[in-house]
């Protein structure tokens, strides 16, 4: 066995693995923050400095480069369903939600970023109760479902998402918005993945003796 | 000068997220701090080598071999 691999397996896990992940799920780097201050560890500590800002101020910057309406998930496969044309993949229908999601792949991205994209989910799934709607509102959320009004709603966000896309201020910018909350909600999987499982290399504490045989 | 920043401005995004997503990446990869730096580092020179050669063939194919044709 390599020195390098008996120095990987003798790194411990980080302490509270499981609360770290599901914390820094919620919010990126709050698992680490934890775990630095549970395990004493300033490094971890500022890792999850890093991680909250690095992250947080990429999702936030995107969501407000592309003008706060960037991160939603619409209902239009009940539309497209009540219409008699669903969305499907290789000739199998697409449940509503399932649908919703392939019209809108983005947020699968940035869904992982945690509670910062929570506003969308429950636009999505609470309509009769809008009290965050305006904030990464589900276009097509209509309050009893009502069919008229789901078509009108995603007719009107379609018409303003395509007047922001082509407003002169905007050209190229929306694409590099969303890129950026994406990437911010995908990094945060390997964050996620750092709290529970600690990171994948470390310098052994006492270096390998010069000569040593590998 | 002003008028050709702002217009140059789109590309200030690449370097940004290019620092970003390295610093991310390695820190996931390590504990220590000047590991993550290092690896960070590395990680950028990769990524700007791999796009500019994209950009290298892209343009080749797009201004260069045109010209050579005609």
């Amino acid at each position: 066995m390599s020195d390098t691999k008996a120095a990987v397996e003798a790194i411990p896990p980080p302490p509270a693995r499981a609360l770290g992940a599901f914390l820094s799920f919620l919010v990126p780097g709050l698992g680490q923050f934890v775990q630095g201050i549970i395990g004493r560890d300033r490094n971890r500590l500022a890792k999850g400095i890093l991680f909250f800002f690095a992250l947080y101020g990429m999702f936030f910057y995107g969501m407000w480069l592309g003008e706060w309406r960037n991160v939603f998930l619409p209902h239009v496969q009940e539309q497209l369903i009540r219409e008699g044309k669903p969305l499907s993949i290789m000739g199998v229908r697409l449940n509503p939600f399932a649908g919703d999601l392939y019209t809108r792949l983005q947020y699968a991205g940035q869904f992982w970023i945690g509670i910062a994209a929570w506003p969308a989910l429950w636009n999505y799934f609470v309509p009769d109760t809008p009290i965050i709607s305006q904030f990464q509102a589900s276009p097509g959320s209509v309050k009893g479902g009502d069919d008229w009004q789901r078509r009108q709603s995603n007719e009107q966000a379609e018409a303003e998402q395509i007047a922001l896309q082509v407003a002169p201020h905007m050209g190229k910018y929306w694409d590099i918005a969303w890129v950026y909350t994406v990437i911010a909600g995908v990094l945060n999987l390997l964050v996620i993945y750092d709290a529970w499982a600690g990171p994948v290399y470390r310098r052994p504490e006492t270096a390998p003796t010069k000569g040593a045989s590998p | 000068m002003i008028a050709a920043l702002l217009a140059m401005s789109i590309y200030l995004h690449l370097p940004i997220m290019l620092v970003l997503v390295s610093l991310v990446y390695s820190a996931t990869r390590y504990d220590q701090w000047d590991l993550i730096v290092s690896n960070a580092i590395r990680g950028c020179i990769y990524i700007v080598v791999f796009m500019g050669s994209v950009f290298l063939v892209l343009w080749f194919l797009s201004s260069v071999m045109p010209a050579l044709i005609t």
